[in-house]
């Protein structure tokens, strides 16, 4: 009689202590995941930059359509003007608009713009630049279709999911010496409301 | 009659020995129990992670591969085929990570991917990497939208082509410093 009493006690510690470890409740986790990154030059990346025209390369190479994707670059006057006359430069106290490459001065059809922006991320974004500078010029991009070549920075363009806009290049030189000037024009795409 | 005492004497010794050795001390025991685990994949989890978000299209960049979370940064349909070199890139909301236990965890990033930082909302004042970044608690059925932002200017032009490594999400109820 005792006996068949101890075994039945058994039975029922089993039962709650797999109950007790059921509760879902976790102090501390730490999970490890992979992450992959494509790093792509300017013609395939997310932000799409392609130099337009038939001009020559500068020092980092040519990013063109269907050619080699390196990071584009800008000369003004172009290199190839540069290399057979090597004091040429754009006049002091003046606004200089470039639309073209100095390469397709003698096409009869010649593509305007000279940078084509486009975007190949997953969110339509609106795309300026800026110009942050010691030197007294002054840099701008605008719309090559724009018959008021309004700034992009002035009037932000929006481009959806695989849009592209052209652009040219404004540059001020108020206040600037007779020199040579190497600067950064940062191009900035953003999601809007950010 | 000294016989008859003997016998009572080594019986009250008996009795006394039973009495000093019924203490109930051992050693050692071993007992076998039964202990149950459900292992998950990240999107039942106890610490879920979720690539798709309806109120984002980075999540392009988030999958789940065998089951668990992978973060590729490479082809989308508009045909960009990764981040630009010498650029920071931004991108908000890439993946959902849901607290599906019971008590509030805190939430930190640790990864040793150059020019990587997780964050919500925003990378500056946002940023999760690192333990003294520790987001209080994210309580228990609550989500964290994260977002990645990877800066490329230190490295160029372009000698590096890409990057590749591990990223260990930590979570826990307790202070992580």
């Amino acid at each position: 009689m005792k006996r068949r009493t101890l075994v039945a006690g058994l039975g029922s510690l089993s039962a709650s202590i797999h109950l007790a470890v059921g509760s879902g409740a976790f102090t501390s986790v730490s999970a490890e995941r992979r992450v992959e990154v494509d790093i792509e030059g300017d013609n395939d990346a997310f932000l799409g930059l392609k130099q337009l025209g038939g001009g020559t390369d500068t020092i980092y190479g040519r990013s063109v359509e269907g050619g080699p994707s390196e990071q584009v670059a800008f000369s003004f006057p172009g290199s190839g003007e540069l290399s057979e006359n090597p004091d040429l430069g754009l006049g002091t106290d003046s606004v200089y608009e470039f639309d073209r490459d100095s390469g397709e001065s003698d096409d009869t059809a010649p593509t305007e713009g000279l940078l084509r922006i486009t975007n190949q991320g997953t969110q339509p974004v609106e795309v300026y630049s800026k110009h942050k500078t010691d030197s007294e010029l002054e840099i701008e991009l605008y719309d090559v279709t724009d018959p008021d070549e309004t700034a992009l920075r002035d009037d932000l363009p929006t481009l959806r999911i695989g849009g592209n806009i052209d652009v040219g290049f404004r540059i001020r030189t108020f206040g600037a010496d007779v020199d040579e000037f190497d600067e950064t024009l940062t191009i900035v795409a953003k999601a809007p409301d950010k | 009659m000294k016989r008859r005492t003997l016998l009572t004497s080594v019986g009250s010794l008996a009795a006394t020995s039973a009495v000093a050795v019924g203490t109930g001390a051992f050693t050692s025991v071993s007992a076998d129990r039964a202990v149950s685990v459900e292992i998950a994949d990240d999107s039942s989890a106890l610490l879920m992670f979720d690539p798709g978000l309806k109120s984002s299209t980075n999540d392009a960049f988030a999958s789940y591969e065998d089951g668990q979370l992978v973060l590729d940064f490479d082809e989308t349909d508009a045909g960009g085929q990764g981040v630009n070199h010498d650029a920071v890139s931004q991108f908000d909301q890439v993946f959902k990570l849901v607290n599906r236990g019971t008590q509030a965890v805190n939430i930190w990033f640790e990864h040793d991917l150059p020019g990587v930082t997780f964050y919500r909302f925003d990378p500056d004042s946002n940023s999760l990497d690192g333990p003294s970044n520790a987001k209080i608690g994210l309580a228990a059925g609550g989500h964290m939208k994260i977002g990645v932002e990877i800066d490329t200017t230190a490295s160029g032009a372009g000698d590096v082509s890409s990057l590749s490594g591990t990223v260990t999400i930590h979570a826990s109820a307790e202070s992580p410093t």
